[in-house]
């Protein structure tokens, strides 16, 4: 009986004196996290809270954290803006379009590059790996999708960034961690490549498509250089260029002749950016819980 | 089958019945490549393009280029001839750069077929504005009704409540600057005030303040001084003017964030109640007087000729040439096009420099956007001045693309029209008073010259901008200007300004 | 012998043909996006006249490389460029590994939820919106910093012009735009460690911190070190359009990288021999960085990206 409790006892001092140090520990761990969010969310929560706020208090530097003399007639103008509306549907058609190509080319080359079977594999893996270190650079490029008769159409916005190197790695890697059976199986069943893709790989991979797909959006919503230098209209133009518009308002000549201008108020700047970061920012914790499965990265010469 | 084959056969007739009577009397097709601005749009469907090609019997396609990234944009359309349009809007350094991409129009200007574009050009010192290092026309240009383009203006009631009175030299300006700095005409009890803050404005974040060096009778980069060709920044004039702009900036004179400043941010000086003076297009006179508008701030703006420098030079040397070369507005015309469009777009310029063009693109429509009043003075109507939409006068005019990108010809008149009597009057005081120095030209290389300045100049030019702002900012001391001299010689200035000499003596007819 | 050889191969390729189908667009993809730019290097040799065309314009040899290497702003730019991407190595990649290992211990599931969707969230912001946001926080009049310094009793700095702060405000501002988004792949990486390892570990009386050590780090170093590798291989490439917005003649001095040289030269004066040149270059750094980093953890780690 004794030895027991004997033997017993040190575990038991060991626990509490560990369960003191872990609780400190996870104490602490919240502390940081806290304070790390907090320097996170600020900004994000100040851009809101200005987009609302009058202008004088804007400009004043009274606006810290809550809107002071609250108002929505940023956003009424911002909405009246018809470039904008454009700009938003051109921006969700891109994003939606884009990453749906993006999706389909990504996973199809992604399949084909993980099967062993494949001969030439290696080779034209690294043939896309070599791509991530060595481009041809801006002006090259651009010429190219001149010649492909891009320009000025919304397959500019699309095509030149189909497939990410990156992105493709992440998801062979991630493919290749589906176990071998599954897929042996079904080719017994005489399913082919494009079936088992289907039928087996993509259902099992809502993680890994979910957070890639979410990288190409993002990167679509964003993108805004690419329409620099493909687009010269207008109406093709996505949010960012708007947005860069609105809020860096370059104004590279002015005439003498140019007196009253409209002034965008800054309260229209802040309305604007929050407008355009919004739809983002309301999709992606919806599939965040993806993310951390979604994404595994590993060597490409397997 | 029969039946099929006989429907097959309609229907490829009438698709290609269109094209049958297209070819006949097709009006002639020209496309401009130029600046969309929010605030001055360029774009197809405006009133004033629309009413264009009915007047002119042609149909023009403009590509919208957005003003933002407007360089971007145009170095990507000259790396692809086939793209590029009819014409061309531009700056005029940057047509130049291409200069076998456009027409010679030399004999496309004449008393026959364009009057209207004969009479500004048959003036050779007119003319050597648009032209080539070979002294051909290469694009047409805007010609400007006024010269006066951007000048000083600073708070009277702040003079008086101080009881200051008005400086008129450098020294007597730093005097004032201390003062308003010392004095707190913003009765906050905090020496806030800023008492020169310019907003930066384009890819020169200096331009607004570099001004003040004319007044030592130099110019921050090229000018010219007897015919001779010289480069401000390592003049010895250069150190004095540096040494008046540290100066004023460690006292905290100037505006310590000049180098960013935007426009809204230097709004929010002057409501704010901190800047007393500062430089800039003559208009912000009434835009800056506007933003007090609704406020009970007793501010009064009023403009001041230059201040003089050490030997009494009163002068700004960036105001606006006869033809706005440094603007977007110079047409030029693609070699590429045909004779027709090439036809058809010199008659699209003359029409612009005509009278009736004129009053359409900067008036607008008779009756609809402008009247006349009995003495023939011309006013714009309650639909432009007093806008339904709530548009400015300004904007409603530019809804229909009137004061566009396409008015090559303007009128003082309208001019006048917009702008308050203080402008008016400081404008005149430019003029007629002789404080409006000699420009130094946009001028014409050839190739030859154009690579020797890429190679040298590029990196000159980058050295330079960012030495005088360590200079002005107090980060290198100006004992070190002899040092910086030498730096920017060694890196090749005088082969540089030997080319600009060449250019200039061209220019000139030297 | 050789005939079976050949033949078993093309059984083989046969089998996969359904894979070079699949393969197929995404193979068009890399030679017309990727590959046929490639052959446009070739303007850094010439003279390239968009006017007189790929073939026709005069070939220079190594001209512009010359021009560039004899710049006083070559050393400068080469310089800033590591520079930037080592601090951004140094401080900003171990960061987003530190917060995984941190939202890894956190226990309370709905907590650490809230913290990964706050964390990723500034990475949805887009560059043109960071930019404008850091100059307006950071302005001497009324900025959000200043203020803060100001009410400590500091005196306003106008950090934006100061050459020696540049650096640290661009490397803050990526750290706060990437820490949470890059923890992504860290965290994925933790989540595959077997579970067992830990109890083990536990069972052996490690604390916390051991565990971390002994186990976590342990287990996600081939995620690590492949994407060191890969991060090696950008040491040339910064994110030049956000320095761009951020730059101005006073901050030249550190701010001025090769990206935004090549932009200057090239797109805005349109010098597109001479900034191929000057973009070549950096290509070429970055690819030799890459391959040395792969060969050199290769031999040291048995990791490597391939």
């Amino acid at each position: 009986m004794s030895t027991v409790s004997k033997a017993k006892l040190p575990v038991q001092r060991n626990r509490i004196r560990e369960s003191f140090s872990r609780r400190l520990f996870l104490k602490i761990n919240v502390l940081i996290l806290l304070l790390i969010s907090a320097v996170m969310l600020y900004p994000v929560l100040y851009v809101i809270a200005a987009s609302l706020s009058e202008e004088t208090a804007i400009l004043k530097g009274e606006v810290v954290l809550w809107p002071v003399r609250t108002h929505v007639l940023a956003y009424a103008k911002v909405f009246r803006y018809p470039q904008l509306l454009t700009s938003y549907r051109n921006t969700i058609l891109y994003t939606v379009l884009g990453t749906a190509i993006n999706l389909l080319l990504t996973t199809a080359g992604a399949w084909a590059l993980c099967q062993r079977k494949l001969p030439g594999r290696r080779f034209l893996t690294l043939m896309c790996t070599f791509t991530m270190f060595f481009s041809g650079g801006m002006i090259p490029t651009f010429l190219i999708v001149k010649e492909l008769k891009m320009l000025n159409t919304m397959w500019a916005m699309l095509i030149p960034g189909a497939v990410s190197t990156y992105n493709m790695i992440l998801m062979r890697t991630f493919f290749m961690g589906i176990p071998v059976s599954l897929v042996e199986a079904a080719e017994l069943d005489g399913c082919n490549d494009f079936g088992i893709l289907i039928k087996i790989v993509l259902p099992l991979s809502m993680a890994s498509l979910m957070t890639i797909g979410m990288f190409y959006a993002v990167s679509h919503w964003n993108s805004y250089f690419s329409a620099v230098l493909y687009l010269n209209k207008p109406e093709l133009y996505p949010l960012q260029i708007i947005l860069r518009q609105v809020v860096l308002q370059n104004e590279i000549v002015e005439n003498a002749s140019s007196s009253a201008e409209s002034n965008m108020a800054e309260g229209i700047k802040y309305a604007t950016i929050v407008v355009a970061m919004l739809p983002m920012l309301c999709v992606y914790p919806f599939i965040q819980r993806y993310f951390v499965k979604g994404v595994m990265i590993g060597s490409v010469k397997e | 089958m029969k039946k099929l084959v006989r429907i097959l056969c309609l229907v490829l007739a009438l698709s290609l019945m269109p094209l049958a009577f297209a070819s006949a009397d097709d009006p002639v097709t020209i496309s401009i490549w130029a600046s969309d601005r929010e605030n001055m749009p360029m774009r197809n469907g405006l009133m004033t393009i629309n009413m264009l090609q009915d007047i002119l019997g042609i149909k023009i396609d403009v590509q919208s280029a957005p003003t933002e990234s407007l360089d971007e944009k145009y170095g990507l359309l000259m790396s692809d001839p086939a793209s590029i349009p009819t014409i061309v809007q531009y700056k005029a350094n940057k047509l130049l750069q291409y200069k076998e991409a456009w027409m010679i129009l030399d004999d496309y200007i004449n008393e026959t077929d364009t009057p209207n574009l004969w009479k500004v050009y048959s003036d050779p010192v007119i003319r050597r504005y648009v032209s080539d290092s070979e002294g051909h026309i290469r694009f047409i240009g805007q010609r400007t009704a006024i010269t006066c383009g951007k000048l000083w203006f600073y708070r009277q009631d702040w003079l008086d409540k101080l009881q200051l009175k008005a400086p008129t030299t450098m020294e007597e300006l730093y005097e004032t600057f201390l003062a308003i700095k010392q004095g707190d005409p913003n009765g906050n009890g905090e020496a806030d005030e800023i008492p020169f803050s310019v907003r930066k404005q384009g890819s020169n974040n200096r331009a607004n303040l570099m001004p003040f060096v004319n007044s030592w009778g130099i110019e921050e980069t090229f000018f010219a001084e007897d015919d001779v060709v010289k480069f401000g920044a390592v003049d010895a004039r250069m150190k004095d003017a540096l040494a008046w702009l540290n100066k004023c900036y460690e006292a905290g004179l100037i505006d310590s964030e000049y180098l960013t400043l935007s426009k809204q941010d230097w709004y929010s000086r002057w409501t704010n109640e901190q800047v007393f003076m500062s430089y800039d297009w003559s208009a912000y006179i009434d835009n800056v007087g506007n933003l007090f508008k609704d406020t009970d701030s007793p501010v009064h703006i009023v403009g001041t000729a230059p201040m003089a420098g050490p030997t009494g030079i009163a002068q700004t040397r960036d105001q606006l040439q006869p033809i706005t070369v440094d603007e977007d507005w110079n047409a030029a015309i693609y070699v590429g096009a045909s004779e027709e469009q090439v036809k058809a777009a010199m008659k699209l310029f003359d029409y612009l420099y005509s009278e009736e063009g004129m009053l359409l693109l900067n008036f607008g429509v008779k009756g609809e956007h402008y009247d006349v009043d009995e003495n023939g003075n011309l006013y714009y109507t309650e639909l432009i001045m007093h806008n339904p939409d709530g548009l400015s006068a300004q904007d409603a005019l530019r809804q229909y693309g009137i004061q566009s990108m396409l008015t090559l010809l303007q009128d003082a008149r309208y001019e006048r029209a917009f702008v308050s009597d203080e402008v008016n009057r400081t404008r005149d005081l430019y003029e007629q008073e002789g404080h409006i120095g000699p420009a130094f030209p946009t001028l014409a290389f050839t190739d030859e010259e154009r690579d020797i300045i890429n190679e040298k100049y590029t990196d000159i030019e980058t050295y330079v901008n960012e030495t005088l702002d360590k200079f002005i900012m107090g980060r290198e001391s100006l004992d070190g200007f002899d040092a910086f001299v030498e730096q920017v010689n060694g890196m090749g200035l005088p082969e540089v300004l030997k080319v600009y000499q060449d250019a200039y003596n061209r220019y000139m007819g030297l | 012998m050789r005939r079976t050889k050949v033949s078993a191969l093309w059984r083989r390729i046969w089998a996969a043909k359904y894979l070079y189908l699949m393969f197929f667009p995404v193979l068009l993809y890399y030679i017309f996006m990727r590959y046929a730019p490639m052959a446009g290097l070739v303007i850094a040799f010439k003279n390239y006249n968009a006017f007189a065309g790929f073939a026709k314009s005069p070939w220079v040899g190594f001209k512009y490389f010359s021009q560039f290497f004899n710049s006083i702003y070559c050393w400068r730019l080469i310089r800033n460029t590591l520079l930037i991407n080592l601090y951004d190595l140094v401080f900003n990649f171990p960061a987003s590994i530190v917060l995984a290992l941190l939202l890894n211990e956190v226990r309370q599931p709905r907590f650490k939820k809230v913290t990964q969707t706050i964390t990723y969230m500034p990475y949805f912001i887009s560059s043109v919106v960071l930019a404008s946001m850091v100059v307006q926080f950071l302005s001497p009049t009324g900025g959000l910093v200043n203020n803060i310094i100001e009410s400590m009793g500091g005196k306003r700095t106008y950090f934006m012009t100061q050459p020696e702060s540049f650096r640290t405000i661009y490397t803050l501002m990526n750290l706060w735009k990437n820490i949470g988004w890059n923890s992504i792949i860290f965290l994925a990486a933790i989540s595959g460690i077997n579970g067992e390892l830990y109890e083990a570990c536990t069972v052996d009386g490690g604390g916390h911190l051991r565990r971390m050590w002994h186990i976590t780090l342990p287990g996600i170093l081939p995620t690590v070190i492949v994407l060191l590798i890969m991060r090696l291989g950008h040491m040339m490439d910064a994110g030049y359009e956000t320095i761009l917005l951020l730059q101005n003649n006073a901050n030249l001095e550190t701010s001025d990288v090769i990206g935004t040289y090549v932009y200057r030269r090239g797109i805005l004066k349109n010098e597109y021999s001479y900034s191929t040149a000057v973009g070549i270059f950096q290509s070429v750094i970055g690819f030799v960085l890459v391959i040395a980093s792969n060969w050199l953890s290769r031999r040291f780690s048995e990791t490597s990206l391939w």
